[in-house]
């Protein structure tokens, strides 16, 4: 079963995004803030344990998505973990800014559930037919406009 | 700088000129002076003369006033424009700072604004599915209202929020092809348009535009889509797209007509403000920004947009917009680019 760290403050958006990647046999565990979920994650010593997939919420209270970001980056058995930013808004600068901190991929929450569970059910499908690990696909398949 | 420095600018080097022009004047009055009471008379000792060297005297003494004066207005105006100069930095500072901060605000109401709807309209997606046929009659009807409600509004987050960028953030502007701009805006409404069975007359040698694409695929995707939208049932619908040549100003006038219901007269000139839509008895939903982010585009390329109207007959809309000047340089490197 892959494992899937969602990180999302809003209770209402984690619940439509559990319920949008869990419908195919995927574990989610849920962090509500960005020292949450670096704190759990510094914790894990095995690899058996990580993630195998991150989806993380941009706009976070405290520590913003880009600097939980640089905190995953930074942590040896998370480097090489694909973390996919959610956010509600396609500003450029954001998303570029994203990929220069080394997100994998950026999924703009859509209003209709039945396109966001298909925007999700596409990046696990890409991240999770690729080699593991390193993950070397290239992002920009997964990249929105 | 301060005012006392550049008092202390002023004063430096004109004063030191002035005196130094005054007291040679003045030394070489009181030795002429000298030299003449004493008797030793160095000079021809005429009236005119004497008068002549009175005279360069004086003149000296006006050429280093003259002298002083201009100095010293030339420190004072160098002094002002640097002042001011530093006054517009710092505006101009401010004012990107506040466009920043504006940009920053639009994004942060934008963003809290379209998470609630992407919650209801995430939960109202899941229990229609849910509920599948057990939710219907009125019951039905109520659930697509909150849906088509929540859509609206998100809708209107998405035109404030464009609304709010056209001029704010600079376009890229070059040589735009108008009857390849327009195909592809027709072929994106190709489904509404066949749907309702319009006939597009597309004009021929359409001009090459100067602008940003992307705003001028706004501006013609507003008009041709509210020509599609307010078409009601006329007997042969049809839209008529052209240009009315080029004038004096380089600017051209293009059309989008229309057979359609037609606008008011009194709500004409208000359908380019802000919110302001003219009542139709179609009940086309819309938020009342197209039209103002058309008008403001329009403007800021220093052209115009209005409208002729008949009640029941239909609307012609002019877009007034510049054309690639022929011979500039910019056009040649755009188009072959």
């Amino acid at each position: 079963m892959k494992r899937i760290f969602m990180i999302e403050d809003n209770e209402d958006h984690a619940l439509l995004i559990r319920r949008a990647v869990e419908s195919d046999g995927c574990a989610v565990t849920h962090y509500p803030d960005g020292p949450t979920a670096l704190k759990a994650c510094e914790k894990i010593q095995s690899p058996d344990e990580r993630a195998d997939l991150i989806l993380l919420d941009l706009k976070l209270p405290g520590m913003d998505g880009f600097e939980v970001l640089q905190g995953l980056k930074k942590l040896k058995l998370f480097e090489q973990v694909p973390v996919v930013m959610l956010t509600t808004s396609r500003r450029r600068e954001e998303i570029d800014k994203a990929y220069q901190l080394g997100a994998s991929g950026f999924v703009v929450k859509a209003e209709d559930f039945a396109e966001l569970v298909a925007k999700l059910k596409q990046v696990k499908e890409y991240w999770f037919s690729a080699v593991e690990p390193p993950y070397s696909m290239p992002v920009a398949s997964v990249r929105e406009p | 700088m301060n005012k006392k420095e550049r008092a202390a600018k002023q004063g430096e080097r004109p004063f030191r000129f002035h005196i130094v022009i005054f007291f040679v004047g003045m030394l070489f009055t009181v030795t002429l002076w000298d030299a003449y009471s004493n008797g030793s008379r160095p000079l021809d000792q005429t009236i005119a003369s004497t008068l002549i060297l009175i005279m360069g005297s004086l003149f000296s003494v006006a050429a280093g006033l003259f002298s002083w004066s201009l100095e010293t207005r030339r420190s004072f105006l160098e002094g002002e424009v640097e002042k001011r100069t530093h006054e517009l930095n710092v505006k101009n500072e401010e004012l990107v700072k506040k466009n920043e901060e504006v940009e920053n605000f639009i994004h942060i109401i934008s963003h809290d604004l379209k998470a609630p709807i992407v919650s209801i309209q995430g939960f109202a997606s899941i229990l229609k599915t849910e509920l599948g046929t057990a939710l219907q009659g009125v019951n039905l009807d109520y659930f697509n209202r909150i849906q088509a409600n929540a859509h609206q509004m998100s809708s209107l987050i998405l035109d404030l929020l464009e609304f709010s960028r056209v001029g704010r953030m600079e376009d890229e502007k070059k040589a735009v092809d108008t009857t390849e701009l327009l195909k592809e805006i027709l072929e994106e409404l190709k489904p509404e348009i066949d749907k309702r069975h319009i006939g597009v007359q597309l004009g021929d040698h359409l001009p090459i535009l100067w602008g940003s694409r992307k705003r001028l695929m706004q501006v013609f995707t507003n008009l041709i889509g509210n020509a599609v939208k307010y078409m009601g049932s006329p007997r042969d619908p049809k839209i008529e797209i052209g240009c009315y040549g080029v004038n004096g100003k380089n600017l051209c006038t293009l059309r989008v007509k229309d057979n359609g219901i037609g606008i008011k007269k009194e709500f004409q000139d208000k359908i380019f403000q802000i919110f302001q839509r003219a009542p139709n008895a179609l009940k086309v939903e819309g938020s009342g920004i197209g039209l103002s982010i058309v008008k403001k585009i329009a403007e800021l390329n220093g052209g115009r947009v209005w409208v002729e109207s008949e009640e029941g007959k239909g609307s012609e809309f002019f877009v007034d917009w510049p054309v690639v000047p022929s011979t500039s340089q910019e056009l040649k490197h755009s188009l072959a680019a």
